[in-house]
């Protein structure tokens, strides 16, 4: 008899793993429903065309021509839709990873340190209160190319970050640490094996968080121009030659894009946390 | 006290601002000896045991063991707590390395305690378990399990069945013992229940109330396994009650 047996047996166990083919079949039905509901909105939009005539409400069918056309042939300057895209999510991997790099640390430091933090938080608030998109017009000024939609990111990137990783310090259980002390744990084991344990749940929320911010920055930061290429270069420019279609296709990848990246956020949440209770969303 | 020598030895007085929470408790504790500390709520009973684990320095007077003042890093300690104190993003089997892997016992020797303790609490086939998946009586027989997994010159028990149910903690009472036996430790066991005490004890400390003094030292000599029912179980009984007060 195996372990779950015994468990159910004894009525010991208060959460049984759930069994693997139920799990399947629910997400498959899952997976059903949310195929149905993006064929709604489809549906629901190929429809308002045969209401509103009109060029500047392009069909989902033209939208989805001006796709294929940029995908394969690219833009005016012949740019195709992989250069765009790639570009944008090279700039946000940069600038995301910095943010990461430096909130996390930043966060964990001064969490444990507060008057730290206490002492330089009139200084380091402020910041946090500039949307990055404000600091467009000084970038403009004083960086260019890569390094300007890098610097715009990691602004996006960073405050969420940071502040999850701030807060989230002192919520660490004094008794995890304390089993440690007994045992005659150091500084340094206890901050590697209880405080980021403990924490990574909220910095992978503010990593999320994060991620939202700084794809909402980047597209923002490619309409102030400069380069040729990226999703939001390439929208700006047919809005010049008002070619609706271009630009739609280029907010349905925005989204899409955003929302596979947040995916693959999640699906590391789960993975990371099987020992959670609480599926955090 | 019985022969074995002044293991574990504690002076002190304590005190939180104005607030003398022990005064001048002085007792000792003999090598592998099962000692209960018995007093009432909010007497300073887990103070006592802070102060024996280092958690907390003693704001005048010493605790020694083996002579040394009590140091995690140089002796071996263990602590079960009464709030759940499992890391829930440990499995079962990682929980109870915690101890050994601080101390850097070498990985064969660390895998064998680990599964001895596995196997003595009973726990084998829930080792890949998580804390959220197991029910309270077992996530503290894996604390009990962590802490007699290291060689400990000393181990803590701070009320640690008090959020169980009856039936439950009478089996984890007898299964302490059974443990202790095996593993011949020196064992402080803190507590209100008076039954509790006489069950498991060699040695009754009763602590007044705050500021906490040592009201009297009881050697229990009664046969084992212990039985609620005993003639002079129910003699104890009613003197460690008289001893504590009215409430009792």
């Amino acid at each position: 008899m195996g372990a779950e047996e015994v468990a159910d047996v004894l009525g010991v166990a208060t959460a049984a793993p759930v069994p693997r083919e139920a799990g399947r079949r629910r997400s498959l039905r899952v997976l059903l429903h949310n195929a149905a509901a993006a064929l709604a909105v489809l549906a629901a939009w190929q429809a308002a065309t045969f209401i509103v005539h009109s060029v500047f409400f392009p069909s989902p069918w033209q939208v989805a021509r001006a796709f294929v056309d940029l995908a394969l042939n690219g833009d005016v300057a012949g740019h195709t839709l992989l250069t765009h895209m790639a570009w944008s999510m090279a700039r946000l991997a940069a600038g995301f990873l910095m943010g990461v790099v430096l909130g996390v640390p930043l966060g964990l430091l001064m969490g444990l340190y507060r008057p730290l933090y206490a002492g330089t938080r009139a200084a380091l608030e402020p910041f946090r209160f500039i949307p990055p998109i404000a600091w467009i017009p000084l970038t403009i000024v004083l960086l260019s190319g890569f390094p300007r939609y890098v610097f715009l990111i990691w602004l996006g990137a960073f405050f969420p970050i940071f502040v999850a990783t701030l807060v989230g310090v002192p919520r660490v259980e004094p008794i995890h640490k304390n089993v440690a002390k007994v045992h005659g744990a150091g500084r340094w084991y206890i901050l590697r094996k209880v405080v980021v344990p403990s924490v990574l749940p909220d910095i992978l929320g503010g990593m999320r968080v994060g991620m939202g911010t700084a794809w909402m920055t980047i597209v923002a930061a490619e309409m102030s121009g400069g380069e040729t290429t990226g999703l939001g270069r390439m929208m700006v420019n047919y809005a010049e030659l008002i070619r609706i279609p271009e630009i739609v296709v280029g907010m349905i990848l925005i989204g899409v894009l955003g929302f596979a990246m947040n995916e693959l956020l999640l699906r590391i949440e789960r993975r990371l946390f099987r020992w959670r209770w609480e599926v955090t969303l | 006290m019985r022969a074995g020598g002044e293991k574990v030895v504690v002076d002190v007085t304590q005190r939180f601002g104005d607030l003398v929470v022990l005064d001048h408790l002085r007792f000792s504790i003999a090598a592998n000896e099962f000692v209960c500390v018995l007093g009432k709520s909010g007497c300073g009973k887990t103070t006592v045991a802070n102060l024996l684990a280092g958690l907390l320095p003693c704001s005048e007077g010493t605790v020694t063991i083996d002579g040394v003042p009590t140091d995690p890093r140089r002796h071996e300690l263990a602590f079960v707590f009464q709030e759940p104190s499992l890391w829930p993003w440990r499995t079962v089997r990682d929980n109870i390395r915690i101890g050994l892997e601080i101390k850097r016992v070498p990985t064969p020797e660390l895998e064998r305690r680990v599964a001895e303790m596995i196997e003595l609490v009973g726990l084998r086939g829930f080792e890949a378990y998580y804390p959220y998946q197991i029910s309270g009586g077992m996530k503290q027989r894996v604390a009990i399990a962590r802490a007699f997994a290291v060689d400990a010159d000393l181990i803590l028990m701070d009320e640690p069945f008090a959020a169980l149910d009856e039936q439950t903690r009478h089996g984890m009472q007898a299964e302490v013992l059974r443990i202790w036996e095996r593993k011949k430790t020196t064992v402080v066991f803190v507590t209100h229940n008076l039954e509790e005490a006489i069950y498991l004890a060699e040695r009754i400390i009763v602590l007044t109330e705050k500021p906490a003094r040592i009201k009297a030292s009881l050697d229990v000599e009664l046969p084992r396994p212990r039985d609620y029912a005993h003639p002079g179980f129910i003699a104890l009984r009613k003197r460690l009650g008289e001893l504590m007060g009215s409430a009792w």
